[in-house]
């Protein structure tokens, strides 16, 4: 390989073809470019030239040129403190289970997901070293993908430029990173978006605009992901570029607008379907109590209209309209503004709920549900959220569309989602641990104090209470990444002979608060 | 060293991962009620020393020299077979974390203990000077018949070499096994272990995908070299002959080196380490590279540990030690004799890519066996078109060992900029095993 350089014109191929046929059936070579060589016998001879030419190759190799890589921008950021480089290094060698943490799958993922946005929220980086690994960690997981990008800093972004597997980067940004009309011109599909995403957060009208100037000429694939970045900063103004994008050639293109205009409740996209859902959706005459039934019909799937308002498709009549009319209904209640609802039928948010509880229209009830989360509408959410707990709690099995309550949950503020569980364990825990979601799955993994406390309380009369209950590894690995890393202490083991679930936790939240410190 | 270690200093001794585990468990200032450092002439920490609670009734008794022989060595009262102990790792780390006080001398154990590593010391130094007559002459008697027996093995190995160049290599790949391995094994049992070795490396040549007859001839040409180097010992320069040997397999012990060695004191800067491990042999050999400030001379300090020690001597790379070695006479191959205390440091001065291949012929010209040379390049950078490769700022490239390709590390922490690497050149490329970077902190690759 380097050696060939300066094998030149010498006799050294000539040396090794005669080794090959063997000196019995072919002369050694004459060569005159080396020194003399005592030997008379064939092989001998031979083999004292191949020496000579070997170690005069060696002594004699000379450099080559090559051109240096472009150096990499300027970094912005400083690289984290000394000892959480070493954290990371024990996370990323997997070494976190020397410190008495659990070695379960997720664990270390869980761990260097957090390193990463400890680094991103203290505004530094990954130190140099570690960058080709923690790169490799987001060929296999997806999830990490967006906090790898802003914790890599410039570097990061210019080392995964140099290898094609690290190359899902391009699709994410840095924290500060600004738009560039050279990569809007030039660059891929993935960072062609990542740029305009930027733009979009700065100034969301000029961003628009840019994208309608090439919107005829993008690929559907591309037009759904572009049309996407609409989402920073979305308002009114964008109303008519998703009319547009809502009668595009590409079904995922309409579905990707149809999101978007859902989150205009005063659009005129909005006012049509509601006057759609006052056709289907309304409160009959009283009847002979004074009350005035929930009345609901399901669209006809033929009204080509609404099915470009829906992005749905027409069906002719026949089988499966059944399916089809109840998808439809579901598409109609899910993208109607929610504001209508309490005029046209008279009644509060909970009020509505409890009304379409009582009726037993199930359908519909879900797909309000689905509304407040598509819509991300707080008030919403926290009106169903009773009705939507109570329907899971039922055994009756429902079409798989039912929110999860956990959906609602995350449109609630933090604080409001953790009180509400703590106020749900403080009332029956066993009903809460008995949810298939975990209480991680119902607020995600950044608790608050209070109910950090409340599920502490929760794991001393599991692990006290003698009696055997398989609700406790759960919730301890729930704790271990969404309790406030400074509870460790609670944890802390005592003289008797806690579950090893417990210690487990305490040595993950221990773990995790010194992560945290090491940050300065 | 008697500055205080850093964390990776401490861990850089430990022999395993179980070590580290068990070690941290241990290392909290509750478990170690007495503990402290004993000051050396010079005032550094000379040792460092505790006593930890267990579960049994006494207390495990550890401590650690860092200044005597053999340096850094501990002894602990525990049964661990391991080397140093998580005892040991442990008093070490609270150490480094400034968790121990001093200087204290302990209670009278730690000195016994120092004091009977010196005594063991000055006995080795003296020995020879007391071996009878006798004695020298039954070592005179055992020499002579090991030179029979490598000059044997030697002649066996020539004509294996012979008969094979005559018949054709193009046969080499067809060879079973044993054709390699049995000649490896009669020059083992002709203590010619390092020709064996040589030997033994050759039958994995004819799976190379391009090069294999290249690759093959050179090696028996290379044999060829040493077989004619061994008869004409007598003619060679002293270094050069002492090379010969060394490659045959006429091992020193390091305690001869330590006694008859030439000796040179100066400020020696760690300039890379590589640790390779043999999973067979279960021995991991150590190859530190260290270069004298003063001296300008190169020392390569090679060692052998087994699976239940830490290779040793635990130097970081980036640190520069006041010490003494003892050199081989080989002229660059040393031990180290005494240290007297060091530190970190920045990047050592380099050279051009120009320079480093000067330096490399030279010391072929004493050792045309030498296939790894250490070569400190400044302001080079990484370059990838036409291949892998380091530039210096006059534009001459070094290519990359294939075995550190795709570089990334080196990417990563270089930037694309200048930067200071500490490198093996081998005749199939650089192997970079430090780099300073921006901030000038040494980091092994």
């Amino acid at each position: 390989m380097t050696e060939g350089d300066s094998r030149g014109a010498d006799t050294w191929p000539s040396l090794v073809s005669t080794a090959l046929m063997g000196v019995n059936r072919r002369e050694v070579p004459r060569a005159a470019d080396l020194p003399a060589t005592p030997a008379e016998e064939p092989a001998a001879a031979l083999l004292d030239r191949a020496a000579a030419a070997v170690v005069r190759r060696r002594a004699g190799q000379v450099p080559g040129t090559a051109e240096p890589v472009p150096p990499a921008p300027a970094e912005t950021r400083p690289v984290v403190p000394d000892a959480a480089a070493r954290r990371l290094e024990v996370v990323l060698a997997g070494e976190h289970t020397r410190f008495g943490l659990q070695d379960v799958s997720g664990t270390r993922v869980w761990l260097l997901g957090e390193w990463l946005e400890l680094a991103t929220e203290r505004g530094m980086r990954v130190p140099p070293k570690a960058l080709a690994r923690v790169l490799d960690r987001g060929r296999s997981d997806r999830d990490l993908r967006p906090r790898i990008a802003a914790a890599v800093g410039e570097r990061g972004h210019w080392l995964a430029g140099h290898n094609p597997k690290w190359s899902y980067l391009a699709e994410h940004g840095l924290p500060d990173e600004r738009f560039d009309p050279e990569v809007w011109e030039h660059g891929s599909p993935a960072e062609r978006h990542r740029t305009l995403v930027t733009l979009r957060a700065r100034a969301p009208a000029r961003a628009r605009e840019l994208l309608e100037g090439v919107w005829a000429g993008e690929r559907a694939g591309p037009r759904r992901e572009l049309l996407l970045t609409l989402d920073t900063n979305l308002s009114v103004d964008d109303e008519p570029f998703l009319e547009r994008a809502l009668d595009d050639r590409g079904a995922a293109v309409r579905g990707a607008a149809l999101a978007l205009l859902a989150r205009l409740p005063d659009s005129a996209h909005a006012d049509r379907l509601c006057a759609y859902a006052r056709e289907h959706v309304w409160l009959g005459a009283p009847n002979r109590g004074g009350d005035r039934p929930l009345r609901v019909v399901a669209p006809e799937p033929t009204d080509s209209d609404l099915a470009r308002d829906l992005a749905l498709v027409t069906k002719t009549n026949g089988k499966g309209s059944g399916d089809a009319r109840g998808e439809w209904l579901w598409a109609l209640v899910t993208h109607t503004p929610l504001r209508f609802w309490p005029g046209h039928l008279d009644a509060s948010p909970a009020e509505v709920g409890a009304l379409v509880a009582g009726a037993g229209e199930w359908d519909l009830l879900a797909a309000l549900g689905n509304a407040a989360v598509v819509q991300r509408d707080p008030e919403w959410a926290r009106a169903l959220l009773p009705a939507i707990e109570r329907f899971h709690g039922e055994p009756r099995s429902r079409r798989g569309q039912v929110p999860e309550p956990g959906a609602l949950l995350a449109v609630l503020p933090v604080a409001e989602r953790c009180a509400w569980v703590s106020r749900l364990l403080a009332e029956d825990h066993e009903r809460v641990l008995r949810m298939p979601w975990g209480i991680s799955g119902l607020v995600g993994s950044r608790w608050t104090e209070e109910l950090g406390g409340r599920v502490a309380e929760v794991i001393d009369q599991l692990s006290t209470s003698g009696r055997r209950t398989n609700h406790l590894p759960g919730v301890c690995f729930d704790a271990s990444f969404g309790m406030p890393p400074t509870m460790y202490e609670r944890f802390t083991p005592t003289t008797s002979n806690p579950p090893s679930n417990v210690v487990q936790l305490g040595a993950t939240l221990r773990f995790r608060h010194e992560m945290r410190a090491e940050f300065g | 060293m008697n500055e205080r270690w850093s964390v990776d200093d401490v861990w850089a001794l430990s022999p395993d991962a179980s070590s580290t585990k068990g070690a941290l468990k241990i290392a909290r200032p509750a478990s170690w009620p007495t503990r402290g450092w004993r000051a050396g002439p010079d005032g550094g920490v000379a040792a460092v020393w505790g006593e930890c609670e267990g579960s049994g009734a006494k207390r495990y008794q550890a401590a650690v020299d860092l200044v005597g022989e053999n340096a850094p060595a501990s002894k602990c009262s525990c049964p661990s077979r391991k080397f140093p102990c998580k005892h040991a790792l442990a008093v070490l780390y609270l150490w480094a974390t400034g968790e121990v006080d001093g200087p204290d001398d302990g209670p009278a154990w730690v000195g016994e203990w120092l004091e009977s590593r010196a005594a063991r010391a000055r006995g080795r130094s003296q020995k020879p000077a007391e071996q009878s007559r006798q004695a020298t002459k039954q070592a005179d008697r055992t020499a002579r018949e090991r030179e029979e027996l490598v000059a044997s093995g030697l002649e066996e190995l020539e004509l294996w070499l012979t008969d094979q160049v005559e018949a054709g290599l193009a046969e080499a790949p067809r060879r079973k096994r044993e054709h390699w391995t049995r000649m490896g094994q009669r020059l083992v049992d002709a203590k010619a272990s390092g020709a064996a070795g040589r030997v033994n490396a050759l039958a994995p040549l004819t799976a190379l995908e391009t090069d294999w007859p290249d690759r093959m001839l050179e090696e028996f040409a290379l044999l060829r070299l040493l077989i004619n180097g061994y008869r004409n010992g007598r003619d060679l320069p002293e270094r050069t002959r002492a090379a010969v040997r060394e490659r045959i397999g006429f091992g020193l012990r390091s305690e001869e080196v330590l006694r008859t060695g030439e000796r040179v004191r100066d400020r020696w800067r760690v300039l890379a380490k590589r640790d390779s491990t043999d999973n067979e042999a279960k021995l991991t050999t150590r190859r530190l590279w260290l270069r004298g400030e003063h001296s300008g001379r190169t020392a390569l300090s090679l060692t052998f540990a087994a699976a239940n020690e830490a290779p040793k001597p635990a130097l970081r790379p980036g640190t520069v030690h006041d010490a003494e070695v003892a050199f081989y006479p080989n002229g660059y191959r040393a031990t180290i004799a005494e240290t007297h205390g060091g530190g970190d440091a920045g990047p050592p001065g380099g050279g051009s890519v120009t320079e480093a291949l000067g330096h490399y012929a030279e010391v072929l010209a004493v050792d045309p066996w030498l296939d790894a040379w250490p070569v400190v390049l400044a302001d080079v950078r990484v370059a990838r078109d036409p291949e892998w490769a380091l530039v210096d700022d006059t534009g001459a490239a070094l290519p990359l060992h294939t075995a550190e390709c795709p570089p990334w590390t080196l990417l990563a922490v270089t930037g694309g900029g200048p930067a200071t690497v500490a490198a093996e050149w081998t005749p199939w490329g650089t192997r970079s095993l430090t780099v300073w970077g921006e901030d000038r902190t040494a980091m092994s690759l």
